[in-house]
């Protein structure tokens, strides 16, 4: 079952912990060193979530542009009255007068340019047979 | 990276008593960085999925808007009585599964969504890209055979000195929704021309099994923004790029020459009145034709508008998918399409069917299509008139021409009563 969008929003926080160090006498690496570790953690976690926004927006633009992956378009559960739709962690209610659709179809740039063409070469056709009586 | 950074930079130099004040400013300094930098990658992620949640909600509805003027278009034909092809889940080749009109599986037409193509069937295994090439390890790599070139020698103001900004022509080859290819002509003053230029594009024969070529695929960028005014090829060898090779319109032969129902259906850039066949802010196209032995093609572009940006008028085309192929089909090859009677009506018979097909000239039509009207008699499908029917299915058969072109049927206009 696909993720629900909200449990996804956590806020991340830092590891990452101050000690304060007073220096007297001989000095213990012991905190610096925990310092120093987490502090790499926390570079090494923040570059794994701009990478991970990175793919993020990969993933999310391809659903709109070039081909869309078909196993994603049919997630559909029943909800109430209606269905909900729950689309790569974005939860759509849709409710409309006719029976609601199994699936959402959601295009690509591609697709809706080629649903455009074909539907103005019919309204072409058309006019021409108006002109021409 | 953040408009401002708390630490700062501090030299140590420790030679004799240290003080722990400098360390510990040092350390609250880096806290706040992280704090700032892990709250501004919270902020972005909730901002990323707020856009997408908006561009997804407007897609299902823009979705929704194109089936509705597409209802209203069949509801416009039907009063003309008429039906056509309007979308492809009209392909109904499982329906008559027995009997004279049941397929077999190789058989069946070809079909390409994005490009409204219906044509022979398919070999797969013998049809290749001349541009876009995949290594099991890597995926998908540009050949450094890849070659092509710009020439911005046409009026307008994508000329030579002109400020340009943009990607370089590789990505419209490659399979990735966030590669295209786009070119942005930043200046300060307009044209009457807008921004023209010929695409030159170099068809390696190196690993390309074939020397024939006989597809061509093109993607805009912008979509519905961008003219496509020709397309032409040559036939030298090692083309220089340049207009000193032999170049010919990919529609040699005129097919359809002054027939407007045509333009965006044959390659532009042929008809004798000169720009009558412009496809002008074109949507994605493919073009069929004879088998050739092509070595470049040469595509002029022309974006006419511009956007302001900073005070600058930026006009910015290019493409966002391009392919050169070679396709090899099956000589014949059928597919049942499905037309229902509109609402509350009934088709009593079909009186024309009428194939839109513009890779085939008008006289060898008759050789390269054929169709048989399917009614449906209780459970048994034939050929005879029942008299009223709620639904009809054409069997249409598509054959090879001798020189090789395989017809592209883009739709089916039926008349009826």
């Amino acid at each position: 079952m696909a993720k629900v969008y909200f449990e996804r929003k956590r806020i991340i926080q830092p590891l990452y912990q101050r000690f304060r160090s007073t220096f007297r006498g001989p000095r213990k690496s012991e905190y610096e060193n925990l310092e120093m570790n987490k502090i790499l953690i926390d570079m090494h976690r923040l570059d794994g979530y701009i990478q991970g926004i990175d793919e993020q927006i990969y993933e999310q633009q391809r659903i709109f542009v070039g081909q869309l992956d078909p196993e994603k378009v049919q997630i559909h559960e029943e909800y109430n009255d209606g269905k909900y739709y729950i689309f790569d962690d974005v939860q759509i209610e849709y409710y409309s007068d006719s029976a609601t659709p199994d699936y959402l179809e959601i295009d690509t740039s591609d697709t809706i340019a080629s649903k455009m063409t074909r539907l103005s070469r019919k309204i072409k056709m058309l006019e021409k047979r108006r002109l021409n009586g | 990276m953040s408009e401002f950074i708390y630490t700062q930079k501090r030299t140590r130099q420790y030679n004799g008593p240290v003080d722990s004040a400098d360390h510990n400013e040092r350390i609250e300094e880096n806290y706040k960085d992280l704090v700032y930098l892990y709250n501004k990658y919270n902020v972005t992620d909730q901002k990323l999925s707020e856009a997408f949640q908006r561009v997804l909600k407007d897609h299902i509805f823009i979705n929704q808007y194109i089936k509705d003027m597409d209802d209203r278009i069949k509801a416009l034909e039907s009063n003309d009585d008429l039906i056509s092809i309007h979308s492809y889940s009209q392909i109904d080749n499982s329906a008559i599964p027995d009997g004279e009109f049941a397929m077999q599986g190789d058989e069946v037409l070809s079909y390409d969504p994005i490009y409204n193509i219906v044509t022979l069937p398919k070999i797969d295994g013998a049809s290749h890209s001349k541009l876009k090439f995949f290594t099991g390890t890597d995926g998908q790599i540009i050949p450094n055979f890849f070659e092509t070139k710009i020439s911005n020698t046409l009026p307008g103001v994508d000329v030579q000195g002109a400020i340009i900004d943009g990607t370089n022509v590789y990505n419209s080859i490659l399979d990735r929704s966030d590669k295209y290819w786009k070119r942005s002509i930043i200046t300060d003053t307009t044209s009457p021309y807008g921004a023209q230029m010929f695409l030159y594009v170099k068809v390696p024969l190196e690993y390309t099994g074939s020397k024939k070529t006989n597809f061509i695929k093109l993607n805009p960028f912008p979509l519905f923004g961008v003219d496509i005014l020709s397309i032409e090829y040559t036939t030298i060898t090692n083309p220089t790029m340049t207009e000193y090779d032999t170049w010919y319109p990919l529609n040699r032969d005129r097919l359809y020459d002054g027939n407007t129902d045509a333009v965006g259906k044959v390659p532009p850039g042929a008809w004798t009145t000169a720009g009558s066949d412009y496809i002008l802010n074109s949507g994605p196209i493919g073009f069929y034709f004879q088998d050739l032995e092509i070595t470049a093609f040469r595509i002029a572009m022309r974006q006419k508008n511009y956007l302001i940006e900073n005070n600058k008028k930026v006009y910015t085309y290019g493409l966002s998918d391009m392919d050169i192929r070679y396709d090899k089909f099956l000589p014949s090859g059928r597919m049942i399409f499905k037309f229902d009677a509109p609402e509350g009506d009934t088709i009593s018979s079909i009186t024309n069917v009428t194939p839109k097909i513009y890779n085939v000239s008008p006289s060898l039509l008759s050789q390269a299509f054929s169709y048989r009207v399917i009614y449906r008699d209780g459970s048994i499908y034939t050929l005879e008139n029942p008299g009223s029917s709620n639904s009809v299915w054409i069997e249409v058969t598509l054959n090879q021409l001798s020189d090789g072109t395989a017809p592209v049927l883009s739709d089916l206009v039926v008349n009826y009563n």
